[in-house]
């Protein structure tokens, strides 16, 4: 059963006990009223008969219940007889209780007088035999032979039948009272779960996917707090979600990535292999089978040898120690090939001492280099620099060469994204350069800033920690 | 007739297909970009075009947009092996795909089913007076039926694929008896001879002591 329902059904629950309550207790009120006011008029007239009974007793001079009994029957004769009298019920018993006349109707039973005797007079009761319904009031009669009571019975059957009367207009008034409080509290409570359905539809679509519900302000305050926190609750989950996703896609990429550079090396290598292997062919394609089988193995040594440097530091921890910048330039100078297509200029900050481990940050800059060479400098230089930047020191490598546009930034660091694929190949790039010098980076607590603008060149900068104490 | 199209960016891969296919008889052109392809496509005719997927500056998936209106059949070649880019592949269009790394019968098989199917070509082999269809495994000289075990008739489309090329003895048993039989040298050299008898090539292919056999290139005259 639902809240608004049970709401419902409470409410007129209530309301039906209210009014049932309080429409019998007045009902019976006014019954018991009319009761009395019609004793009142009964007793004056039992009053009167009894008075006109006893004179006539009295005057007949009765002294045995026989004679009694007739003069009682006169009376009665003489009273019916008279004309427009209302009809009188009423009988006559003895003090053994034998009738000596009885005009009452057959509803009220013999037992019902003797109670009546028995209560005495000044004492009211009531006899009811189907619909019929009795005032029984009784007194001795004083006169001529003692022990003689008047019992006389008035009809208040249409004092109930006027009380049922009642309780059925007001049965219909209750009920139809209670259809209208009905439909208002169905329509109350659903207004007042409204916000409860909304928060269910909301939960409901984010298990089924749609992460970006929202649960919308309802106005009522308490609603709106757990509105409020099912939101946050619902944002947590979305970001957690995005970032999940984002993982996802990133390390799908890795495998493509890795995929295709493993199986191109190896296609060449299994294919010019199988070449050799099947038959003497002519000297000048043994020569180039042969070559093309050097470089591409080069090509899968050199992808492990990236791949397995990036994993190794990925779990590495490093001591970093003091270090000259100067010196690391010098070595990055030395280790770059003779035949290097580009010139370097150095504008180093000779106090420059920097916090970190020298063989490492060699490598970061050596890479950083490379890179830069590679993008086709327009002054054929690549720039090393090094400047106080705070309390530490920036590195910065750049170059005039080819750039890269602002959306291949983010992705550049991810490891085998090259920009320019055909220009890293011929580079002999394994699309793992950049990955390394991020986690190089990353060990020294620092991260690589780069901007670039296509054409105009790149400058990647690093900022270390300072190095004296 | 028209030249087969290889586009891979890696020189030696187009290199290596290219080789393969001009054994069969089937002359190739290279492209190394999909810019290059673009062009080559829009300005020549080819019989098929092999097309790698990753390409640096066109991708192959696009590169189809150029080809479809040209009707040339396409087999992608990829080194992704996600079920979703072979069939975003076919879907766009292409006849075939071929996973690298591959070996040379399985290209050779694809590219000649392709070129059937799609009425490039005929696909017959031919030397001298002999007719030989691969995908029927049948062999004809002049016109008459030559009835060959499934071995002869391997080693012959091993020698026909390899013309003038000496193929050694290993290799061949390899290739026809496959890795894990062991049939001797004299199993290889008895089933030649009866395939020269049976196409009445004794001139044709040549023993090249020690170290195998080689089929004869016709000369041009």
């Amino acid at each position: 059963m639902t809240f608004s329902r049970k709401l419902t059904l409470g409410i007129l629950l209530l309301l039906c006990l209210t009014l049932s309550l309080g429409g019998g207790w007045t009902i019976d009120r006014n019954l018991d009223f009319a009761l009395q006011r019609a004793q009142t008029q009964n007793a004056a007239l039992h009053q009167r008969e009894r008075s006109a009974l006893e004179q006539a007793l009295r005057t007949d001079g009765a002294r045995n219940t026989v004679a009694a009994a007739r003069t009682v029957l006169d009376y009665a004769a003489e009273l019916q007889s008279a004309v427009g009298a209302q009809p009188f019920y009423f009988s006559v018993l003895d003090e053994q209780g034998t009738t000596l006349y009885s005009s009452l109707p057959a509803a009220v039973r013999y037992a019902a007088q003797r109670g009546a005797i028995a209560a005495g007079a000044r004492q009211l009761s009531y006899t009811a035999e189907g619909s019929a319904r009795y005032m029984l009031l009784a007194s001795p009669l004083q006169g001529s032979l003692d022990g003689l009571w008047l019992v006389s019975a008035y009809d208040v059957a249409p004092l109930y039948a006027e009380r049922d009367r009642q309780l059925r207009q007001y049965f219909l008034l209750e009920t139809a009272a209670l259809v209208l409080a009905g439909a208002a509290a169905a329509l109350f409570s659903r207004r007042m779960t409204r916000p409860l359905r909304a928060l269910q539809t909301a939960a409901r679509s984010m298990a089924q996917g749609a992460y970006d519900r929202r649960v919308p302000v309802c106005g009522q305050r308490e609603f709106d707090a757990l509105g409020q926190d099912f939101n946050q609750m619902a944002d947590a989950v979305e970001s957690r979600m995005d970032a999940l996703r984002q993982e996802s896609a990133r390390q799908s990429r890795f495998v493509a990535a890795f995929t295709h550079e493993l199986k191109t090396p190896m296609t060449s290598i299994l294919g010019y292999a199988d070449l050799l292997r099947m038959g003497e062919q002519p000297a000048e394609r043994r020569r180039q089978a042969a070559d093309y089988i050097y470089h591409e193995a080069g090509r899968l040594e050199t992808l492990s040898r990236s791949l397995l440097q990036l994993l190794g530091l990925e779990q590495e921890q490093i001591v970093l120690a003091p270090v000259a910048v100067r010196l690391v330039f010098g070595d990055v100078r030395r280790s770059l090939p003779e035949d290097f297509p580009a010139t370097i200029c150095t504008d180093c900050d000779p106090q420059a001492v920097v916090l970190a481990q020298r063989s490492l940050l060699g490598d970061l800059v050596r890479n950083l280099v490379l890179n830069a060479a590679n993008s086709g400098p327009k002054d054929g230089a690549v720039h090393l620099g090094c400047r106080r930047q705070g309390d530490g020191w920036e590195l910065t490598v750049s170059d005039t060469g080819c750039g890269m546009a602002a959306q291949e930034l983010p992705r550049i660091t991810e490891p085998f994204y090259m920009v320019d694929k055909s220009r890293a190949r011929r580079a002999g790039g394994s699309g793992l350069g950049l990955s390394l010098c991020a986690e190089i980076a990353r060990l020294h607590g620092s991260t690589l800033t780069f901007v670039s603008e296509p054409g105009r060149g790149t400058t990647v900068s690093l900022h270390l920690k300072e190095g004296r104490e | 007739m028209y030249p087969v199209l290889v586009v891979d960016d890696e020189a030696p891969i187009a290199e290596l297909i290219s080789i393969t296919l001009s054994q069969i008889g089937l002359p190739c052109v290279q492209a190394h970009s999909g810019s290059e392809a673009a062009d080559l496509i829009e300005t020549r005719k080819f019989d098929l075009i092999l097309l790698d997927v990753m390409l640096p500056d066109v991708d192959g998936f696009e590169l189809m947009d150029y080809i479809r209106p040209t009707g040339t059949p396409v087999i992608f070649l990829t080194a992704r092996t996600a079920v979703d880019d072979r069939v975003r592949g076919l879907k766009l269009g292409a006849y075939d795909y071929i996973v690298k790394p591959f070996a040379a019968p399985e290209l050779l098989a694809r590219v000649e089913g392709v070129l059937r199917h799609a009425g490039r070509r005929d696909t017959l082999l031919r030397a001298w007076d002999v007719v030989v269809d691969p995908e029927a495994r049948t062999a004809a000289k002049n016109g008459v039926p030559v009835p060959l075990t499934p071995h002869e008739f391997d080693l012959l489309l091993a020698l026909l694929h390899n013309r003038g090329i000496t193929l050694y003895r290993s290799a061949l048993l390899e290739l026809v008896w496959g890795m894990d039989a062991e049939p001797s040298n004299r199993t290889l050299d008895i089933h030649m001879s009866r395939l020269r008898r049976k196409l009445g090539w004794d001139d044709h292919i040549r023993t090249v002591p020690r170290v195998g056999y080689m089929l004869e290139e016709e000369e041009t005259p």
